[in-house]
């Protein structure tokens, strides 16, 4: 009797210990989550701002300044100077606004957005990056956005990191999930010993952002001999309250 | 550039724009021009509205987003009353979409609002000769979108007739190669590019490359790879 008490007793501790473990995880992955919209919202924000706000006043003090009526050399000269100097910052305050959030995410979807940050990168950094996508992808915007900014990261470490020439990415279809999986050419490190020192910020992002989608991550690397990351989320929003 | 010393008469605009600093720039900048008379400058479209109203212009420069009511909504409430009226839209970069509905809405051309002084007085001339104006910045995925658009003021009966070599320039020039990446890649030199360039132009009947580009998609001549 007294043994069943005791069993009954024991077991029910076990049971609220794991939903309690449930609530606190559950807990954590919608701070979490919160936590990376408001950041996003205040990105999207800011993003307005510079884009309808700063832009035009910068344009009208160029239009201003062109037509200024100078009738010496040396005026001439500075006034076109200002001029480059203020295009100059029209096209620094345009890259920034569309760091913070790329318009053309929101206007013609992931795909469209993957492909300009993928010629850009080549451009800029000379790396040779191999797409291939399902066409029929479809994705709510938020989960557009999460699943962008996880191959900028991705992108990121590899040009930071990996001394890597070719970065191959697919992004694919299956029936009820989408999986992405990335392979570079290059150095590669060893996962022990990253993770004893603790994640970085990079990959915890990047760990937060998997998790928002519902998905698993698995990254893959040996030293010199590149790393693959793989992707599985479901192509279907889950809420996030009714799993755990 | 194309500076139209024939045109004696005023052109009469009104502008509209919702940020005074981008006004006082836009109104600068056309203060200096002799044939250009500024008439009016209204912060928003039912500023305008009412500007257009008492006052009738020639052209309207107007922002394309705006507060109250958009430059969109009062293109068309001022072209259903004055169809004879020209409109460019004024828009920030990367605003395709915008852009394409101010077009559909009636406009007749549009200029990003870092466009250059001259340009912008390039514009005011060419819509008001009937004209229509792109907008020399004009981006590659704009090109194609306002081929594909509804906006279609190119109505000519005639076929345009191209040569072998004027095909293969124009190819190229869709491709953003340089007159003398062209010269180097046709073993041309620059000066016979050039001057196939203006023949392509006139044939068109486009002002600048992005009216070049936009053609080239609307007639079928320039196929991506």
């Amino acid at each position: 009797m007294a043994a069943a008490v005791l069993g009954t007793i024991v077991i029910y501790f076990i049971a609220s210990l794991i939903r309690h473990q449930r609530i606190n995880v559950k807990l954590n992955q919608e701070k979490v989550e919160a936590e990376i919209i408001t950041l996003e919202n205040e990105r999207r924000r800011i993003a307005a701002d510079l884009h309808d706000e700063v832009g035009p006043m910068l344009s009208g003090i160029k239009l201003m300044i062109s037509s200024l009526e100078v009738d010496n050399e040396s005026g001439r000269d500075r006034i076109s100077k200002v001029k480059e100097y203020i295009d100059h910052s029209i096209q620094r305050m345009r890259e920034i606004s569309n760091n913070l959030l790329p318009a053309v995410l929101e206007k013609r979807g992931i795909l469209e957005a993957l492909h300009q940050l993928f010629v850009e990168c080549q451009k800029v950094h000379g790396i040779m990056i191999q797409f291939s996508y399902d066409e029929n992808i479809m994705l709510s915007s938020q989960r557009q956005l999460h699943l962008y900014r996880i191959l900028q990261e991705i992108l990121h470490n590899t040009i930071k990191h990996s001394e890597a020439r070719t970065l191959r990415v697919e992004l694919l279809k299956s029936n009820k999930s989408i999986s992405l999986y990335t392979e570079d050419d290059g150095k590669g490190f060893d996962i022990q010993d990253r993770s004893q020192k603790g994640k970085g910020l990079g990959m915890r992002n990047l760990h937060s952002r998997a998790e928002l989608l519902s998905g698993n991550m698995y990254i893959e690397s040996v030293p010199s001999k590149g790393t693959r990351i793989t992707l599985n989320f479901p192509s279907h929003e889950q809420d996030s309250l009714s799993k755990s | 550039m194309n500076r139209i010393a024939s045109v004696k008469a005023d052109v009469r605009v009104i502008i509209a724009d919702d940020h005074v600093i981008f006004r006082d720039g836009l109104k600068q900048a056309l203060a200096s021009e002799e044939n250009i008379l500024l008439i009016g400058e209204a912060a928003d479209g039912k500023e305008l509205l009412r500007l257009v109203m008492e006052n009738k212009p020639d052209v309207i420069l107007t922002d394309i987003r705006m507060p109250v009511m958009d430059g969109i909504s009062a293109s068309k409430k001022i072209l259903e009353i004055s169809p004879d009226i020209s409109i460019v839209g004024l828009s920030m970069f990367d605003d395709e979409g915008h852009i394409i509905d101010m077009l559909e809405a009636g406009a007749r051309g549009y200029l990003l609002k870092n466009a250059d002084k001259a340009e912008i007085i390039d514009a005011v001339n060419t819509v008001f000769q009937g004209e229509f104006y792109y907008c020399k910045h004009t981006s590659y995925t704009l090109a194609k979108m306002i081929s594909t658009s509804k906006f279609n003021p190119h109505k000519r009966k005639e076929k345009i007739e191209f040569s072998e070599r004027e095909l293969e320039i124009i190819q190229l020039i869709c491709e953003q190669l340089t007159n003398k990446e062209i010269a180097e890649k046709l073993y041309l030199s620059t000066r016979t590019v050039e001057g196939h360039r203006l023949k392509i132009q006139e044939k068109m009947q486009a002002k600048n490359t992005a009216g070049i580009v936009i053609m080239a998609f609307k007639l079928g001549i320039y196929h991506q790879d």
